[in-house]
């Protein structure tokens, strides 16, 4: 085969240019352009080859990741209505408060209905119901006839108790400490070591001898309202060494704490007493303090006082 | 040597260098579609799925939807007036039926003008690529980006009829205030359902998703019947209607809805759930927050 070498006249380009092989060359390739603008064949071949690896490609993009979001928020919705369930079902099977409010998660509030809460109430001892609602607010509102349930919830380390109508208006409201939740429980709240490391005690220390003998003498009505459940005073292994009476009046309210020598150490036994109640055991304890005197404050002193 | 065959040489050799860069540009192409398909997102189907964009749920604590914000109203093309389809096509995409994906011509003019006029940007997407467009997160501006979207609109055009990329488009386009898709659109600027709309209220809507907030009718609506005799114009050149039906419909007033947001009995809840969560963003799917009391 001769080597291609440049004409070197116009004529001899043309016959090269005009030549069989030439023309057919042309005018294909002018074929597959026109085609392709025509029918817009490249178009489709590629279309058609993404179509076909289109399942073999990944799930990027917006449309995409939106219905994986939804994918998982329709989930965690379930996980939350179930666990919700759970805890609505555990909270109507609950026997005593303090079981409702040990059920009770950090992100979750539970309902009830106003009816389970008046018979848990009144299974808990009145000293430690009356730091909770008052038992006439409470008939109050029964009698109003608004109030439906009762949302509790988890708040900053307390537990808050919330009256509510059907419109779940507040009808009244209050939050529990953690040694109010361990008193709703039948069991009595207990503190490891001795009364004077419990600075609210300071000075109101006295001898359980004495304590009890000063409240033997007084009225049944008096002993009760001083110590509503002395039984599970009783009912705790060990004897009473000394009782302290606190200095802060909540609700009406004070604090008892009798310190028990048991097998396991010295330990605080607390209960509430009925601020009326504990005065007539201290004057007894401590004479002059029936005696007036204007330029002392009156005893005990209120929280917020100055 | 003649100078006949001097000029027949230079055209050879411009031929030569044609064919040359030719084949370059058409390699080019190749290598890019090898990378750009490399991770391609996949297209859903079916195709209206591509503007899927799920409304807010707002569930209460047990799991009951309580309230839904938001979402998009999906109207079937057939339920839509036929001077709103018109329109639209003559307005973005007049050649539709035609092209497979891609209009050749406007997309070299366009290219030509972007690559070789300063300062210039020419548009030459196809209703198909502008609705391939929803399939990726952003809409950076990138000439990769840009292929790829070319390719999607090919992959779609070849993988659904004209009629539902048609049907899917017209439900995802923004027509400002808030309004997606033409059912939405003519509700909110005509009180009426997307078969109700006469020519003069199709040609006003057709104005509007070159830019949603310029040609507001609400703000702006001598810029919204400026433009809306442009799509009518655009309709005559066409082909699509007569130059005096364009005429009566540019003259025929334009009765717009009363705007205003109905009051929502809900809307304190609303309120308070937006509020909540702006005052502790969460970029979980899901809110922490509990509805309270519900």
């Amino acid at each position: 085969m001769p080597a291609w070498s440049e004409p070197q006249d116009l004529k001899t380009w043309m016959v090269r240019g005009l030549s069989f092989r030439g023309t057919v060359l042309f005018l294909a390739v002018l074929a597959i352009l026109i085609s392709e603008v025509r029918f817009s064949w490249v178009e489709v071949l590629v279309g058609r080859y993404l179509v076909v690896t289109n399942i073999h490609r990944p799930e990027s993009g917006s449309v995409w990741e939106q219905g994986r979001l939804k994918q998982v928020a329709t989930q965690t919705l379930e996980q939350m209505a179930t666990r919700q369930l759970t805890a609505q079902r555990e909270a109507r099977e609950a026997t005593s408060l303090a079981q409702l409010i040990e059920g009770l998660s950090a992100s979750q509030g539970t309902m009830i209905s106003a009816v389970q809460f008046r018979t848990l109430y009144s299974q808990i001892p009145e000293a430690v119901a009356r730091t909770l609602f008052s038992p006439i607010l409470m008939l109050r509102i029964s009698a109003e006839k608004s109030w439906d349930r009762v949302y509790m919830e988890r708040e900053n380390g307390q537990v808050g108790i919330y009256l509510l109508d059907r419109s779940n208006n507040v009808l009244s409201y209050t939050t529990l400490t953690d040694q109010q939740l361990r008193s709703t429980g039948t069991e009595p709240p207990v503190l490891t070591g001795v009364l004077d490391e419990q600075p609210e005690f300071a000075g109101r220390i006295y001898p359980a001898d004495r304590f009890f003998m000063a409240l033997d003498t007084l009225s049944p009505e008096t002993q009760r309202g001083v110590l509503s459940q002395p039984g599970t005073l009783l009912a705790v292994e060990g004897t009473p060494v000394r009782v302290g009476i606190s200095d802060e009046v909540n609700a009406d309210m004070i604090r008892i704490g009798v310190e028990m020598d048991t097998p396991q150490g010295r330990q605080i036994l607390l209960a509430m007493g009925q601020e009326w109640a504990v005065w007539q055991v201290r004057m007894l304890l401590e004479p002059r303090l029936s005696k007036p005197s204007s330029s002392k404050k009156r005893w005990p002193i209120r929280r917020g006082e100055p | 040597m003649t100078v006949s065959l001097r000029l027949f040489r230079a055209a050879t050799a411009l031929i030569y260098l044609i064919v040359t860069v030719g084949a370059l540009v058409a390699m080019g192409l190749f290598c890019l579609f090898l990378v750009a398909v490399k991770d391609l997102p996949q297209v859903p189907e079916p195709i209206g799925r591509i503007n899927d964009t799920p409304g807010t749920e707002i569930f209460s604590a047990d799991g009951r939807r309580i309230l839904l914000i938001g979402g998009r109203e999906t109207v079937a093309l057939d339920d839509v007036s036929y001077a709103f389809i018109q329109a639209i096509l003559a307005t973005e995409d007049h050649r539709f039926w035609e092209h497979r994906g891609i209009n050749k011509l406007r997309t070299v003019k366009a290219l030509w003008i972007t690559l070789f006029e300063s300062g210039k940007v020419q548009g030459a997407s196809t209703i198909t690529q502008q609705l391939a467009k929803n399939l990726f997160f952003s809409f950076e501006r990138t000439y990769i980006r840009k292929f790829r979207e070319l390719l999607v609109a090919l992959q779609i055009e070849a993988q659904f009829s004209k009629q539902e990329i048609l049907e899917a488009y017209i439900n995802q386009i923004p027509f400002g205030v808030g309004a997606y898709g033409i059912g939405e659109a003519a509700r909110t600027f005509f009180g009426k359902s997307a078969g109700e709309l006469t020519l003069v209220e199709a040609s006003l809507l057709a104005g509007l998703p070159k830019s949603p907030t310029r040609y507001n009718p609400f703000r702006y609506p001598d810029r919204a019947r400026a433009r809306q005799q442009v799509v009518l114009q655009r309709m005559v050149t066409t082909g699509m209607i007569s130059r005096e039906e364009a005429t009566d419909a540019g003259t025929a007033p334009v009765d717009l809805r009363a705007q205003g947001r109905s009051l929502r009995v809900d809307s304190y809840f609303l309120d308070a759930v937006s509020s909540s969560r702006l005052k502790r963003p969460c970029n979980r799917a899901l809110p922490s927050w509990n509805p309270r009391w519900i």
